[in-house]
């Protein structure tokens, strides 16, 4: 549209210009016609009439006018009383002289004839004529007697001109032929003149025909394409889906086409003419729009207009209220602007994004309700769990009968699936979450098959049935695997068996089935195979599906959840294998898993780095507010001669370890009066003498983002909750270890170079060294304790660590040195994260050189 | 009978009244202008004669123009022709015109207009000799009006003019 405006528009301005230009031309051509027609007309009317009279009549008349004189002369001689018309009297002789004399009077003085005189041809015999007639006047006028006797005389002198007379005529005659051919001659130029300005104006008025005749035709054709775009943009506006409203620059409606009709509910002849605040929008948006409108008009800023589509909401004709989308745009109508919307009803669009939204909202309060239910199951049963099975391991300590033993152990097993359930549930949430990390250990698979077949004899045996385990093959019992797991994934798959065999058989079959291109690993193949009710062929597929049961009665008699299969299924996946089942209805199935392990020496289990000693005789603060637990632990810990302090709450915690120092302390991070994070936090803080013990953190909530936030705080280690003496032995020797091994080696070396020092220094020079050095150390812990975390201030810091590490070094203070090395490192990269942590360990580096220094004899 | 002839004379003496009433004088002098064919008034048979006095006793025009026949501008005196005819009675047909050496033109009478032409009898206030165009000339006022100088009202300035004929 705009283009074919703009053409029309340059046709227009050319068409104007060629017009004038013609105008122009053909003025000059008519004005040339006019003038050259004027100069015809007075051509003509000079030939027609103007200056002419009969000049050849009057010439001619002369030799006529003198033959009757002479005749009225001879008449009047011969025959002078004669009857008329041969006879003549004096009058007849008077009046033919005076014709004559007026005759040539008139050639005389008639301007007519005054070219003609100025010609000696005419001027000689007229002057004759007129000398004669001068003569002859006397005697003319007269008596009678006297011109009767001179007639003789007069009428010699008369015939005498009679040569004169023709001489008259002829040349007037042939002087007047020639002016008259000069002047047709004239004429006829100017008629040739006028004949080729009119072909010119002929041609140039053809050739503007044919102009006007083109340009004609271009306007019929632009008409007919106009014609065919509007027909075109209309059925494109009457067809559209969105509504589209035209209106003038104030708002008033211009256009509105059936889609507005149908979305807005007025027609087309309501909506003209009315604007568009009153017709579409809502009365609550309506000053906004009117202001928007008034903006607009005023030149000012455009917000809507030209800005892509906007969300607004619109007004029926019968009040409703609904969401619109609106794309608004103007355009120019000849010198007036309109403003073209497009408008879509997207009031079912939002309602199913409300719906989406809801629902969105619905899953996530759902997500989170089972996040909430996990971490409450997770300590709400570890918790009672925690007291029985420490009870047992207690138990086990309290000499009982090898019956009894026998019972414990049984029990113990049962607490351990049992945890295994509530780790299970735990492992498929960080599963999900992607956080579930598999843990190598050595493991002798025939122990490990064995446990599993004891686990469950009892749980076999109370429905009839016989377990048992054998290797298909020969033995190759040392692998390294995430033990839990495969634990995990055949109790599943065992317990899957029992529940759907009755008085029958499970028997678990293990297989090294065949090598992998990596000699230091093998496919192992486990298969549980039952002679069980079978599974039909069309849900074989769908047994690994979470909570999927194949027959809804025998779910609810086994009380299964139907997960148990599903958990299988990823942590065979998570492993690296591969899990299916073959099955006949009626007959039995086999579950097999294949995994791909790595073989391992044999004798040695349990976590590869973790040290199978364990410390004793630590002075340790138990922070735990339930009274069992305290008791467990306290028992455990008393078992292996620590010295146990107890704290009922992480107030009662902090103060204690305000008091002395501890070589270690546990917390239980969930407590009354004040949590175990926070405590910590304040014991870190507090700069008091356990401030830099390791701290264990004990937790039921064994989810990874509580774990974090525990470390956060400024814990040492963790270890969730039911807590096995085997676990607590491990994570003690963990925490306490890593100070004991460094600290033993620096004590050797340290103490050697020590003693080297001091007798190199002597022994007054040394002490004050010592004293020196301690005070700058205590100075730079302080320091590292609140580090300014500004960039100038480190770089300060890390310089102190560097210049002081020196120092510690030549004491033989290796591990303070150390600390102080990586504390430096860390401060120059900013590697902020790790500071809290290397401050922590230099100030134990430090108290421990300390501690040295200054006991040195 | 004797009733009809009485109405017929009524009418004839009504329809002659006015022509009785204007009967033309007889002229004294020298005849001048010979007025013949189909007219209403007469004074010598069946035709009218009129010497110098008797025109000049008629309504009188004077204009000043140049002709074709004469240097500079003149002044003419005359008798509307016009008059000459209403005089005469004459309200339709020619004029057929002749002068003394019988040069003849034909002037319809549909053409003539209140003032012209006129037949002249003075020029330059003085009546004009047979030997410059007198006694009478039919005059026009040639620069009044380009209508007037064409051939054919040239052809029709008859000078040494002396009959007038009315022809049908």
């Amino acid at each position: 549209m705009p283009e074919l405006k703009d053409a029309q528009l340059g046709y227009k301005r050319q068409s104007r210009w060629v017009i004038a230009l013609v105008g122009f031309g053909l003025s000059v051509i008519f004005i040339l016609a006019l003038s050259l027609s004027r100069e015809v007309m007075s051509d003509l009317e000079r030939q027609s009439s103007a200056s002419s009279d009969n000049v050849q009549w009057t010439l001619t008349q002369v030799e006529v006018e003198h033959l009757a004189f002479l005749t009225a002369l001879e008449h009047r001689m011969y025959d002078p009383g004669g009857t008329l018309p041969f006879a003549s009297d004096l009058g007849e002789v008077r009046q033919q002289f005076d014709i004559f004399y007026s005759r040539i009077d008139t050639l005389q003085s008639s301007r007519l004839f005054a070219e003609l005189r100025e010609d000696p041809a005419f001027a000689q015999p007229l002057s004759s004529i007129m000398s004669f007639l001068d003569r002859t006047v006397p005697l003319i006028d007269g008596p009678d007697e006297r011109l009767d006797a001179e007639l003789w005389v007069i009428w010699e002198d008369a015939a005498a001109l009679r040569d004169e007379v023709r001489a008259l005529a002829i040349g007037g005659l042939s002087y007047f032929a020639q002016t008259a051919d000069a002047r047709r001659n004239d004429t006829a130029r100017t008629l040739r003149d006028l004949a080729a300005l009119s072909a010119v104006l002929l041609l140039t008025l053809t050739l503007v025909s044919l102009y006007l005749l083109r340009a004609n035709q271009i306007a019929q054709r632009r008409g007919n394409e106009l014609v065919q775009t509007n027909h075109r943009m209309n059925t494109i506006l009457s067809t559209s889906l969105d509504a589209v409203i035209v209106s003038d620059a104030s708002g008033r409606v211009l256009e509105f086409n059936p889609a507005a009709e149908a979305t807005f509910g007025y027609s087309l002849e309501e909506a003209r003419g009315r604007t568009i605040g009153e017709l579409i929008v809502p009365p609550h948006m309506r000053e906004a729009h009117d202001k928007g409108m008034k903006r607009m008009q005023e030149g000012g800023e455009r917000r809507v207009v030209g800005h892509g589509r906007v969300q607004l909401e619109g007004m029926r004709a019968n009040g409703e209220i609904f969401p619109v989308e609106l794309a608004l745009q103007s355009a120019r109508d000849g010198d007036n602007e309109i403003m073209i919307g497009f408008l879509r009803d997207i009031s079912k669009r939002v309602a199913s994004e409300k719906e989406l939204t809801s629902a969105r909202d619905r899953a996530l309060a759902g997500e989170k309700a089972k996040t909430d239910f996990l971490t409450v199951m997770s300590h709400e049963i570890r918790t009672p769990l925690n007291g029985l099975l420490g009870n047992l391991s207690l138990l086990k300590n309290a000499r009982p009968s090898q019956e009894q033993l026998r019972f414990i152990h049984n029990m113990d097993v049962s607490g351990q699936v049992l945890l295994n359930h509530v780790d299970t549930v735990l492992d498929i949430a960080r599963f999900e979450a992607g956080k579930l990390n598999a843990k190598t250990e050595t493991l002798d698979l025939g122990t490990f098959m064995q446990e599993i077949v004891d686990g469950q004899s009892g749980n076999a045996a109370s429905r009839g049935n016989v377990i048992e385990w054998l290797w298909a093959g020969p033995a190759h019992p040392w692998v390294k695997t995430d033990t839990q797991r495969l634990r995990q994934i055949l109790l599943n798959l065992v317990g899957n068996a029992i529940k759907f065999t009755e008085n029958g058989r499970i028997s678990l079959e293990l297989e090294r089935a065949e090598s992998t291109a990596d000699p230091q690993k093998s496919i192992y193949e486990f298969r549980v195979i039952d002679t069980g009710i079978g599974i039909a062929p069309e849900n074989l597929d769908r047994v690994f599906e979470d909570f999927h049961t194949n027959d809804a009665s025998i779910g609810r008699s086994t009380g299964g959840a139907g997960l148990g299969l599903g958990i299988a299924s990823r942590f065979t996946r998570a492993l690296g294998g591969e899990i299916g089942v073959e099955s006949t209805p009626g007959e039995g199935s086999v579950f097999w898993i294949r995994l791909q392990l790595r073989h391992a020496e044999a004798g040695t289990t349990g976590l590869e780095a973790s040290p199978v000693s364990h410390v004793r005789g630590l002075d340790l603060l138990v922070v735990e507010d339930n009274p069992i637990n305290l008791e467990v632990i306290r028992n455990m810990l008393m078992l292996d001669g620590h010295t146990v302090t107890e704290a009922m709450d992480g107030k009662s915690g902090v103060e204690a370890a305000g008091s002395r120092r501890f070589d270690a302390i546990l917390m239980d991070m969930s407590m009354p009066v004040m949590d175990g994070a926070t405590a910590t936090r304040l014991i870190r803080a507090g700069g008091g003498p356990s401030a830099d013990a390791p701290i264990l953190a004990v937790s039921a909530n064994v989810l990874p983002d509580a774990v974090a936030g525990f470390r956060a705080a400024g814990v040492t280690a963790f270890l969730g909750k039911p807590i096995s003496l085997k676990a607590l032995r491990d994570a003690l020797a963990a925490i306490t270890e890593a100070d004991t091994k460094d600290g033993m080696i620096s004590v050797d070396e340290g103490d050697a170079h020590l003693a080297q020092l001091r007798e190199d220094l002597g022994l007054n020079a040394f002490p004050e060294l010592v004293s020196q050095l301690v005070a700058e150390g205590d100075a730079l812990m302080s320091k590292l304790a609140r580090p300014s975390r500004t960039r100038r201030a480190l770089d300060d810091l890390a310089a102190e660590c560097h210049k002081f590490a020196g120092s510690v070094a030549m004491f033989g203070a290796l591990e303070m040195r150390d600390a102080l090395v990586e504390y430096e490192r860390a401060a120059k990269t900013k590697d902020e994260g790790a500071l809290p942590t290397l401050a922590q360990r230099a100030k134990g580096a430090w108290s421990r050189a300390r501690k040295r220094l200054t006991n040195t004899p | 009978m004797r009733k009809l002839i009485t109405v017929i004379a009524i009418g004839f003496s009504l329809w002659l009244a006015p022509v009785a009433a204007q009967t033309l004088d007889t002229p004294q002098g020298d005849v001048v202008l010979t007025i013949s064919g189909d007219i209403a008034d007469t004074n010598d048979g069946n035709v009218a004669r009129f010497d110098m006095e008797m025109l000049e006793a008629m309504e009188q025009v004077s204009f000043e123009t140049t002709t074709l026949w004469t240097e500079g501008t003149s002044a003419f005196t005359g008798v509307p022709l016009a008059a000459l005819l209403d005089r005469l009675g004459v309200t339709e047909g020619t004029i057929r015109a002749s002068a003394i050496n019988d040069y003849s033109i034909e002037i319809p009478v549909e053409s003539v207009t209140e003032t012209a032409p006129i037949v002249a009898y003075q020029l330059d206030g003085a009546a004009m000799p047979r030997r410059q165009k007198g006694p009478l000339w039919i005059v026009y006022p040639y620069d009044s009006d380009a209508a007037f100088r064409t051939e054919v009202i040239y052809s029709r300035s008859i000078w040494q003019l002396d009959r007038l004929e009315v022809v049908q």
